[in-house]
């Protein structure tokens, strides 16, 4: 039987990673005031967001890189500032944090476990660092 | 009209005075390349920018995304050539990415350089992408990817085409926002050409007409 990949993983539990980090965050205040300034229901914004974090941490464990996340940090951080969107890294490491126990939660093997921690910990350094301390 | 002032039109959708200043500089076919690359493509660029920043709404970005989208059609339709007879070329967006505007400009310039070209817009399932490169036999494929997250998407897209078609893959290059961080990132993903302009491409995919 063919080995399970990181890609396999993420793409046959994409939803069940999304639900799982939207209800560790459900309640989270700084989500609620940004779903408030949006008009957005929290679930929605958390829905939003979350998606949109899976899908970049996806396209760097396929691009083996985190090329991903560094341009979405550059990205995010203008956005914040433009929006004047009450976030901080302390905001943007917990939906990381919360998406990361969910993947590392279901991987099966020391050798995806190995990978994702590699991984977390450099994207994890991307956050802290993109942010104006 | 400068960039800025062509902006402003955009934003303010002022479709009839944009149109107006694309058919002024699309006289002819180096015209035309000037209008997508000097004009259509910066002028996208700054509008996402201006969304980004809070200046603009979602719905002015659309608004400006479909006037560009009018002008380039507009201006390119007198300039474009018969495809009879000329050689293929596949123009797609990976699956998921929705942003069709930069593709459709290649697609474009290429149908003007005598190419045949098949468009197939947004998010082009992979599995009838293969089907489609196996029964029409382009001389090569271009994919584009506006947004970083999907980067990964195009990776996977390339690595399917290849393992499907092996030795008779042809040669795929891809442009598009994504690529315009790291300078490496078209390797990456396994392509076998970039292109940051779709002047560029056309350039660069000339030589496989022969």
């Amino acid at each position: 039987m063919a080995e399970t990949t990181m890609d396999d993983l993420l793409r046959d539990n994409h939803d069940a990673i999304l639900v799982g980090a939207q209800a560790r965050l459900r309640g989270d205040d700084t989500m609620g005031r940004i779903a408030e300034q949006r008009a957005l229901s929290e679930s929605d914004l958390s829905s939003q967001v979350l998606g949109f974090w899976l899908q970049g941490i996806r396209s760097d464990l396929t691009l083996g890189s985190t090329a991903t996340m560094k341009q979405n940090m550059e990205w995010l951080v203008a956005f914040r500032a433009g929006h004047q969107l009450p976030f901080d890294d302390a905001m943007v490491l917990r939906m990381f944090d919360e998406l990361s126990d969910e993947i590392e939660a279901r991987l099966d093997n020391d050798a995806l476990r190995a990978e994702y921690a590699d991984y977390r910990a450099k994207a994890s350094a991307l956050i802290v660092e993109a942010f104006p301390q | 009209m400068d960039l800025d002032e062509y902006v402003d039109h955009l934003i303010a959708g002022d479709g009839a005075v944009c149109l107006q200043e694309g058919k002024e500089r699309a006289a002819d076919l180096e015209g035309l390349h000037s209008l997508y690359v000097d004009v259509i493509q910066p002028s996208q660029y700054r509008v996402g920018e201006l969304w980004e920043s809070g200046r603009i709404s979602v719905a002015t970005e659309h608004l400006a995304t479909a006037t560009n989208t009018y002008v380039a059609t507009n201006c390119y339709v007198p300039l474009a050539r018969s495809a009879a007879g000329g050689p293929k070329a596949f123009v797609a967006c990976t699956p998921e990415e929705l942003h069709e505007l930069g593709p459709r400009l290649l697609a474009d310039l290429l149908e003007c350089d005598g190419w045949d070209v098949d468009f197939f817009g947004t998010s082009m399932p992979v599995r009838d992408l293969v089907g489609a490169i196996r029964e029409r036999q382009p001389l090569f494929v271009g994919l584009s990817a506006a947004l970083v997250m999907h980067l990964g998407s195009v990776k996977r897209t390339i690595a399917a085409i290849r393992e499907a078609l092996g030795g008779a893959t042809p040669p795929i290059i891809v442009g598009g926002n994504a690529f315009r961080g790291d300078g490496d990132l078209w390797e990456q993903v396994g392509a076998d050409m970039y292109a940051a302009d779709a002047s560029a491409a056309v350039e660069l995919v000339c030589g496989l007409k022969q």
